[in-house]
This record gives C-alpha cells, sequence and structure tokens, in this order.
C-alpha cells in the first residue's frame, strides 16, 4: 500500500491490479527465487507425499505399485495404535508447551530484573538454544541413565526418589518433556524477555502511582503487554513439539511399548525401517491435518482470550 | 498421466539446483581417479592368489564403491585393499555407514536403483526382500565362470549353512558370506562362583534361575538388547528353546500352514513368561532402552553376569583394553532341549553385488576379495572375524590360537545344531517385526498381562500375513 | 534503560522484603543455571576422562585426565565430518541469504499476490514435520542424481532455514522508513537501485545476525542429511551419532566429539549474543 504512494505512473496504477504495476512486479520478481525453492523442496514433496498416501508403494514392490484409494486410511482406522500413538503425540505436545510457558514465563520475569550480572546470565541462558538437537538427546540419555546418570546421582545426594527415567513407561514422555525443557525454556524465556524489556517504564510507574501492587502490575501491565509475542511464542513452540523427531528417537526409541511412541516416529519408521511407504504417506496425511486443526484452534481461542 | 507432471517436477528442481549449484562450486568431491597410494610397492603375497593374473588387470581404472558398516572384520578388510588396488588396478572406495541410517536406508536406496555403490555387505537374512525387489544381482553366473573366478577361490570351502542362506530356493546364489553370527550365551565365571554357581546353565530354566539368583543391588543377572529399536534380535535366540523347527523357509516362525508359532498355546505363554520375568527381574534397570552396545559395556565392568548375544562380540569381549572383564569371561552354547535339535540360530552376514551398479565385473572381484580366504584370515590374525565361514579358515591354526577353547568349542556346537531362519526366507520377512517388537517391549516393561501381549502380538503378525497374501505356497516347501 | 528507570519509582514494599526478594530470585537464576551447564560440566568432564572413569558414580574429579578420545576422534571418521560440516554450513547459507534477504524486503513492502503465497506456504511448511517431506524428497532427489552431494543438502536444508530468514528479514526491514526510498526515487534511482543501496546496506547488522543464526541452524541439522546426505556429506551431527554415538560404548569419545560439535556454536554465542538476541526476538516481536 505504501509502496503505491510514490508510484511514478497513477494511471497505470489505477487501470492493472498488479499483473502491469511496476512496484509489484519488482517485489514479486525480487521474491520469486525464494519462491520456486519453497515450491521445490516442501510443496512438491508434500503434494507427491499426498498422492503416495493413495498408493500401495513400498520400496519392496519397486516398480509395481498401483493406485489403491483409500485402503491405507482404513488400515489406520482399523490399527488399534493409531489412537494411542495419536494420543501419545498431544500428550508430548501438550505437556511440552505448557511446562515451557510456564516455567519460561517464570524465567523471563526473573531476567527482566534488573540487577548486577544480569546480562550475562542472558547470554548463558542464550546457549542450550543454539545447541544442536543430537547432541542434547544423546547427553540426556547419558545423564537420565538410571545406574551412572548424573541426574539419579544428584537426586539420590539430595535424598530424593531416583527413577527409572527411560524405562519406566509411565516416565517416557516425561523424561522426553524434561529434555525438551532444556532448550524449550530459555527459548521462551528469552522470547519474551524482549517483550518484558519493551513495555514503557511510564506505564508502570503510572499504575504504582494509581496504587497497584507488584502482582498487579505483573498480571494487568506487563502480561497483557507481552500478549502478542506470548501468543506467537507458544504457537511455535507447538509446531516445534509436532516436529520434534531426533529427541524422541535418540532418547527413548518410542518405547518402552508404545509409551513413547510419537506420531513423527511412527511415520519415520513405517517409511524407511518397516518398508510401509504409503501407509507411512497416509499417517503423514492425517498428522497433517490434525496439527492444522490444532494450531488453527489454538490461535483462535488465544486471539479471544487476549482481547 | 503421471510423467508430463514428472518433468515439470523434474525442470523445476533442476533449475532450482543449478541456482544452488552455482553458489557452491567446487563443493562435491569429484571421484578423481587417482593412483592408489600404494602403486609401486610389491604387492602383498595374501593379495596374490586371488585376483586373475596381475599382469592383466582387466578392470584396472575401475572406480568400486563398498558399502558396509565399521566393526570387526570390515574394519580389518580396510588394511587389505591398499594391495588389492596395487594388484588389479581397481579403486576401491570403502565406506563404513552408521549401522541404524544404513538398515534404514538401503532399501530405498535399492528401490531407487541408487547405481552410487557396488558392493555391500549386510545381514543375508535380507536377500528374500532383496530377491522380491529385483535389486540383486545373482551371483552364480560369476561364481561358475573360471576367467572371472580362479578355482582357487572354491566356493564349496564355504560352509553349507552360509551357503544356504545366499541360495534362492531355485538354487540361485545371491550373496556371499563373511562370518557366521551365532547366538551365544556370555557369562562371568567370577560373579558365577562367586553366587556358587558351578558352570553355566544347561536350559533356559537355569538361565532365568541364575539370572534371578545373580541379581543384587549392585549387579543385575542377565542382560538382552530392549530398546524397541533393536529388541528384536536376541530373545529370538532364545525362542529355539520351545518352538520346533520346521523347515528352510519358515524355520521356527511359521508352521506349514502359516500359523505364527510363538502365538501358539504353549509356546506363546512358555516363552513370554520367561522373557517377562527374565527382563523385568533380573536384567538392568532401564533394559527396555538398552542397545547391544549398553550390555556389552555392562558386562565387560561386570554389572551384568550373562549376555545373551551375536558370538561375533567375542573379539571385543576378550580384549582386555576394552574389556576390564576379559579374563573372567566364559563363553557356551545352551544345549537345545528335546523339542528342537536345530535350536542355535546363526544369522551370516553377507556382501552382495548392486544389481544396478555400472561395473559388475569389477565389482565381483572386490567382492571375491573380500570373501576370499586370505582377506578372512588377516581378519582372523587381527582378532577382528571371529567365525568365519571358509572351513579352510576354520581350521587354520590362526583361529585356535586367537580366541578362547570355551568359545571355539561353543562355535563348533553352533555350528552342528545351526538354524540358518534368522527371519522367515519370505520377502515379507521384515514385515512382521513392528507387532513382535512392540509386544517384547511391552513384555520387559510389564504393560500388561503375559497372555494378552502375546495374544495382541499374535494378532498383528496374522494381520500382515493375510495382507500379504498368506497362506499361499512358497516355492521348495509343501505344505 | 527502562529498567534504570524503574528503579527511581518508590514501589509500596518494604525494603526488606524487596531485598528478600532479589536473593530469591538470584538462588533460582544460579539454580537454573546449574541445570542449564549440567550437560555441558557433563560433556567437558567426560571428554578428558579415560574409558574406564567415564561411567563412574559419583563423578571422580581426581581421576587422572587424557587426551585419548581426542586422538581416537582424530583417527577415526569424526574430522572429516566435522571439515563436511563447515563446508555444508558454508554452501547452504550463502543461497540462503541471497534467495531469502530480497524474498524478506518484498514481504515487508506491500501486499501482492506472489508474496501472500509464499508468506501463507512459508508458515504451513512450519507447521508440517519434515518427516512428511523427507521420502518423495529423497526419491525426487535420487533422481536429480543430487544424494550425497553438497547442492541437494543446500536445498534441503532451505525448507526449514529459508522460511526463518525469510520472516526475520521482513521484520528487519520493515523498520526502515520508505521515506528514505522514497527520496531516493526521487533523485531518479531505479527500483532495483534503491534496494540495492538504500535499503540493503541499513539492513546489514541484521544481515549478519540472520547469517549467524542460519548459519547455526544449518551446522545442527540432522535429519535432512541423515537420510539426503552420503558418505562424502555426513555432517558431524550425523558423525556424532555414526562414528561415536551409536555404540555408546565409550562414552569418553562420546563427550569428545559432542564438545566439538558443541563449542563452536558455543563461543560464537558468547560472543555474538547482542545480535543474537536482537535477532532471535525481531521476528516475535514484531509478528
Amino acid at each position: 500500500m505504501t509502496a503505491e504512494q510514490f508510484d511514478r505512473a497513477p494511471s497505470v496504477r489505477k487501470n492493472v491490479r498488479g499483473a502491469l504495476d511496476p512496484e509489484r512486479s519488482f517485489l514479486a520478481l525480487i521474491a520469486l527465487p525464494a519462491l520456486v525453492v519453497m515450491i521445490a523442496v516442501t510443496a512438491i514433496p508434500f503434494l507427491a507425499t499426498i498422492g503416495l498416501a493413495f498408493t500401495n508403494y513400498d520400496p519392496l514392490r519397486g516398480d509395481s505399485w498401483s493406485i489403491i484409494g483409500l485402503d491405507n486410511f482404513t488400515d489406520l482406522l482399523n490399527d488399534p495404535n493409531i489412537p494411542t500413538i495419536i494420543w501419545t503425540t498431544l500428550y508430548m505436545v501438550t505437556a511440552i508447551v505448557i511446562a515451557e510457558t510456564i516455567v519460561g514465563l517464570g524465567l523471563a520475569v526473573l531476567l527482566a530484573i534488573p540487577m548486577r550480572g544480569i546480562s550475562i546470565a542472558r547470554t548463558l541462558f542464550l546457549v542450550p538454544v543454539m545447541t544442536a538437537g543430537i547432541a542434547v538427546a544423546i547427553v540426556w540419555k547419558v545423564l537420565l541413565n538410571p545406574d551412572y546418570g548424573w541426574v539419579n546421582y544428584f537426586l539420590g545426594l539430595l535424598h530424593l526418589p531416583q527413577p527409572v527415567w527411560l524405562g519406566d513407561p509411565a516416565l517416557a514422555i516425561p523424561s522426553v518433556v524434561i529434555a525438551d525443557m532444556w532448550t524449550g525454556v530459555p527459548f521462551m524465556a528469552i522470547l519474551l524477555l524482549a517483550g518484558l524489556l519493551g513495555v514503557p517504564a511510564e506505564h508502570k510507574e503510572a499504575a504504582v502511582v494509581d496504587g497497584a501492587s507488584a502482582r498487579q502490575v505483573f498480571w494487568y501491565i506487563e502480561v497483557r503487554a507481552i500478549q502478542p509475542i506470548l501468543i506467537i511464542a507458544i504457537l511455535f513452540r507447538t509446531m516445534d513439539s509436532f516436529r520434534k523427531f531426533e529427541g524422541v528417537q535418540a532418547l527413548t526409541g518410542g518405547g518402552p511399548g508404545l509409551a513413547s511412541q510419537v506420531a513423527n516416529l511412527e511415520i519415520y519408521q513405517r517409511a524407511f525401517v518397516y518398508d510401509q511407504t504409503g501407509s507411512a504417506a497416509a499417517l503423514s496425511v492425517v498428522m497433517a491435518i490434525i496439527i492444522i486443526i490444532v494450531i488453527g484452534l489454538m490461535y483462535w481461542t488465544l486471539r479471544r482470550l487476549s482481547r | 498421466m503421471l510423467s508430463p507432471r514428472f518433468s515439470r517436477v523434474a525442470v523445476t528442481v533442476t533449475t532450482v539446483a543449478i541456482l544452488v549449484g552455482a553458489c557452491s562450486s567446487s563443493a562435491t568431491t569429484a571421484p578423481t581417479a587417482a593412483p592408489p597410494a600404494s602403486t609401486g610397492t610389491a604387492p602383498s603375497a595374501a593379495a596374490g592368489s586371488t585376483a586373475p593374473s596381475a599382469a592383466a588387470q582387466p578392470y584396472a581404472g575401475q572406480t568400486v564403491v563398498v558399502n558396509t558398516i565399521e566393526g570387526q572384520e570390515f574394519t580389518a578388510f580396510k588394511d587389505e585393499l591398499p594391495a588389492f588396488e596395487a594388484q588389479t588396478g581397481i579403486k576401491v572406495s570403502y565406506n563404513f555407514i552408521d549401522p541404524t541410517t544404513y538398515q534404514d536406508k538401503l532399501p530405498i536406496q535399492l528401490a531407487a536403483h541408487d547405481s552410487s555403490f557396488d558392493v555391500f555387505f549386510i545381514g543375508s537374512e535380507n536377500l528374500p526382500k532383496y530377491v522380491a525387489q529385483g535389486v540383486v544381482e545373482p551371483l552364480d553366473p560369476y561364481i561358475q565362470d573360471t576367467t572371472k573366478t580362479p578355482a582357487s577361490w572354491d566356493y564349496t570351502d564355504v560352509l553349507q549353512t552360509a551357503r544356504d542362506v545366499c541360495t534362492t530356493p531355485d538354487g540361485h546364489v545371491y550373496c556371499v558370506g563373511t562370518h557366521l553370527g551365532a547366538s551365544m550365551l556370555f557369562y562371568n565365571k567370577k560373579m558365577f562362583a562367586a553366587a556358587g554357581i558351578s558352570g553355566p546353565p544347561q536350559s533356559t530354566d537355569d538361565v532365568l534361575a541364575d539370572a534371578l539368583k545373580l541379581t543384587t543391588g549392585t549387579q543385575s543377572g542377565f542382560c538382552m538388547r530392549g530398546d524397541k529399536t533393536q529388541n528384536l534380535l536376541d530373545p529370538i535366540y532364545s525362542w529355539g528353546y520351545w518352538l520346533p523347527f520346521q523347515n528352510k523357509v519358515t524355520g521356527y516362525w511359521f508352521d506349514s500352514s502359516w500359523n505364527f508359532m510363538l502365538g501358539q498355546s504353549p509356546y506363546a505363554n512358555q516363552f513370554g513368561t520367561w522373557y517377562n520375568q527374565i527382563m523385568t527381574k533380573a536384567a538392568p534397570k532401564g533394559i527396555t532402552t538398552y542397545l547391544f552396545s549398553n550390555c556389552e559395556s555392562d558386562l565387560e565392568q561386570s554389572k551384568v553376569a550373562m549376555w545373551w548375544d551375536d558370538s561375533s562380540f567375542v573379539s571385543d569381549l576378550t580384549d582386555p583394553t576394552k574389556s576390564a572383564a576379559a579374563a573372567d569371561l566364559g563363553f557356551t552354547e545352551i544345549p537345545c532341549a528335546a523339542v528342537n535339535p536345530q535350536c542355535v540360530v546363526v544369522g551370516p552376514w553377507a556382501g552382495f553385488i548392486n544389481k544396478n551398479s555400472t561395473h559388475k565385473d569389477a565389482a565381483w572381484q572386490v567382492l571375491q576379495f573380500l570373501t576370499g580366504k586370505e582377506a578372512s584370515t588377516y581378519a582372523v590374525s587381527k582378532k577382528a572375524l571371529a567365525n568365519p565361514v571358509r572351513t579352510s579358515v576354520t581350521q587354520d591354526p590362526t583361529l585356535s590360537s586367537a580366541y578362547p577353547a570355551d568359545y571355539l568349542a561353543a562355535v563348533a556346537y553352533a555350528g552342528a545344531h545351526g538354524n540358518p531362519v534368522l527371519l522367515p526366507f519370505i520377502p515379507e520377512g521384515v514385515a512382521i517385526i513392528p507387532p513382535i517388537s512392540l509386544g517384547l517391549s511391552e513384555l520387559a516393561s510389564n504393560q500388561g498381562s503375559v497372555d494378552s501381549i502375546m495374544a495382541t502380538m499374535t494378532a498383528g503378525v496374522n494381520a500382515i500375513m493375510k495382507k500379504a497374501g498368506y497362506p499361499k505356497p512358497v516355492p521348495g516347501v509343501s505344505p | 534503560m527502562t529498567t534504570a528507570t524503574l528503579q527511581g519509582v518508590p514501589i509500596r514494599r518494604p525494603r526488606r522484603r524487596r531485598r528478600l526478594g532479589r536473593v530469591v530470585a538470584v538462588v533460582i537464576l544460579l539454580i537454573g543455571l546449574l541445570i542449564t551447564f549440567m550437560p555441558y560440566a557433563w560433556i567437558l568432564f567426560t571428554a578428558f576422562k579415560l574409558p574406564v572413569d567415564a561411567n563412574a558414580v559419583p563423578p571422580n574429579i581426581f581421576s587422572p585426565y587424557t587426551l585419548i578420545n581426542f586422538q581416537h576422534l582424530l583417527a577415526g571418521s569424526f574430522p572429516g565430518s566435522v571439515w563436511v560440516s563447515v563446508v555444508i554450513t558454508t554452501v547452504s547459507t550463502i543461497p540462503t541469504l541471497i534467495i531469502g534477504v530480497p524474498a524478506g524486503y518484498a514481504l515487508s513492502r506491500g501486499r501482492f499476490r506472489t508474496g501472500r503465497l509464499l508468506g501463507g506456504w512459508l508458515l504451513f511448511s512450519r507447521l508440517i514435520p519434515s518427516v512428511v517431506f523427507i521420502l518423495p524428497m529423497y526419491l525426487f532427489f535420487h533422481l536429480l542424481g543430487l544424494i550425497n552431494t553438497f547442492q541437494g543438502l543446500a536445498l534441503a536444508y532451505m525448507t526449514g532455514l529459508l522460511p526463518f530468514t525469510i520472516w526475520l528479514m521482513a521484520g528487519y526491514f520493515a523498520d526502515i522508513p520508505v521515506d528514505l526510498e522514497e527520496a531516493a526515487r526521487v533523485d531518479g534511482a531505479s527500483r532495483l537501485q534503491t534496494f540495492l543501496r538504500i535499503d540493503l546496506p541499513l539492513a546489514v547488522p541484521g544481515i549478519v545476525t540472520i547469517g549467524l543464526l542460519v548459519s547455526i541452524g544449518a551446522w545442527n541439522e540432522y535429519f535432512g542429511p541423515l537420510i539426503l546426505g552420503g558418505p562424502d556429506t555426513t555432517p558431524a551431527t550425523v558423525g556424532l551419532q555414526t562414528y561415536v554415538g551409536e555404540s555408546f560404548l565409550d562414552l569418553g569419545q562420546v563427550a569428545a566429539g559432542s564438545l566439538v560439535l558443541v563449542l563452536p556454536i558455543l563461543i560464537l554465542t558468547l560472543f555474538t549474543q547482542r545480535g543474537l538476541l536482537r535477532g532471535l526476538t525481531a521476528g516475535a516481536v514484531k509478528g
């Protein structure tokens, strides 16, 4: 819109909507390479995945595959493990997002306190965010080992119970969440910190002058001010949790039993380990729909809540 | 209908690729045909007899790509390659690939008709699948052709079991073995003595009883891979003590009417109870995340008293630089139960030639060399090959000087009581793994009653078999 | 700045309680830092221990220190994979910036169909797990001979890096006032010249920051190269799992490998933290 202000040929702008407008064509032109790449690396493979979902293609069959309609989807419906896997996925995503939002907000508030050395602390909390996910998973697998892991060692020092983290079905997902929080909480905190530091001091001062307590200042001024960031951070974290792969693969391998078998792992194993390409593609499509619905609902709800 | 859209896709992607390629010039390593470093040095005697006359060098200048995993004989083979390259003029690009990635990626690479590699080594149980896919080259024409294979290479020197697993029911040979991995029980004699147990267990009941006796607050009696990605391999070693062997196609997996044998009464309950008991009461905490390496490490540090796995681990276990318990370890085969005299599962690793290889003759020369007597003997001398598949190598004094006597006795027992059907010899062999793996993981973590877990497992296997069109006749087996 | 003024505000709370609150805050932060650095402590400690001592519980600070883990690492395939990481990080970051920066600019200026399409697709591609893309991608890449090539990996990395770059760059360009462009246009500069001479130089700090973040992202990439890479293109992330992690036997080597993987990023983060903080938060604050 703003760009049109200095368009030299108003007559052209008037009668052509888009195509011949030099400003628009210039912008479209410089955005084109990115669009082409994105189509090549995401749109086409995604369409291919949808296509595969309706075939019985698998590496075993090689070139003699055929279109089988909805069979892959009906097989998924009849598979007793699929509801468990989807439930586990939602459980993990919910746990990660809730835990990281609460702890992350708390950390952000602490990091926003002006005191000596706080900028060093802010920097140090940035480090886990930048660490390779695979290294995080490998190291946490060792740390959570019930025999020689440091976590249980320190718990023992504090006379706390020493659970069998990764081997106990009830603790498999919590273990994954803990390892994820290690990067997720600082990520959340850093995003929210930027928002907190951006809250104009005058607003807070005004509230204090009006007799607001510190708690009221926090809830009604600060949290309100960072709401847009909070919503985006929560949505991003939700998307990333749905994408989580190596953090589960390297940590628990989906076990014990189905206790931490999330959809991504199931898709990967069907496609790459057990040669069930069509069925993996069908599950991908189902998950894509679920993710879109969840994110859509969250966006809608959060938007309404923030009004 | 598909092809025009497909070509458009190809054009789009290629355009992008060129774009990217322009920005990353010289990024790829061009396969330059540099002469092997050792050219000029005298070829070692080891390489001498297998390759055809050195003067001829009919395959000189060709590059053969070999894919395998790191460890044991495959690492040792690498030392032998410079001499082979000097001898034949063939350049060998010898690559180690992470085992998990390798197992997962190979099927797609083969299905995509990937010609970037010529020779690959993998467990021979994958053969039926590859043959069904039509992605591996039959080797019998090469073996029979005297211009390609000298008589001294001698295929009949390879043990019958190892030849069986590489031969399809119609008589074609698709692979050549390098080692005969047999299931074996490793145990810590010192820990056994401390617990007052006089000798190695003589039955699966003994294994459970001893394991319980050996489990204390600081040590565990028994170990087996429990991680869901690897947990099939070890328990199937124990199945032979309950399930009778059927035939060379279905092993103990299915009876002649394609019923999943482990799901039948009383086997389901017998095995299920044993496995559930030993994994939950006598195995280390967190056993359901144990890879083979965790068991190995625990045994080497005397944290577990028994480990049931592949005999090839003997090389690491007896190496005092890696294994603190090296001197205390014993090796045994549990004697077969009356129900099944062929109770010791053997899972040979073997070399294949990629059907899409563009220089199969040179590839055969490389595979021939790597599966020949000299390469095997060298690997044995490096203590990297514990159960060679060649009779001449097993009788060579190098072997008996490299490995303990009780180990060799166990290997001999395995040879006489071997069950070569690691997975059913049908293309769907791999496909039945998921429900079994899941059930085992649930048994090992007490997630339900033994009977219900085994019933779910059986239902899962039956569903997969039914979808694949079974029961149906299989060549070479009369129902 | 903003916080400094807040300090002067008399909040109606006894001073002692405020000081107590401070102490509690500091203690919680310190505990948080301890937890944050426990994995690093493990890496650093174990990397310099003999394999025999690596599994010791409790960790023994007095057992001998050694470089043997690094010697083993150097002797294996890991150094090669670190070099691959360096190359792949370079050849994926540069094209990502070349393509992504102009697109970010376009997205920040005006609305047009290509832009809306791009924006929508960026969000969607972030929604869908990469597991969904990878199999068809493998088949296409194979058809085009891109498996085990740096070009192929660079292209694959863009699935994640490009949306990120465009998103954040759009935020940066939105900060550059349109008035500056108008002035240049009045002086007779073409549209392209305006972008190259006015906007691009002003965005350099942003490009550098986002370039750093993209490099870090590329360095940490695991799933793409796991499937689409090959023996010549195995980066250190996959190498860590492949050459050392898979067996988990030698924790000393796992730690040494992790240290090599993590240390460059750690140092980079500490030196460029101000820019990184801004870069990370810019997108969110604007979004």
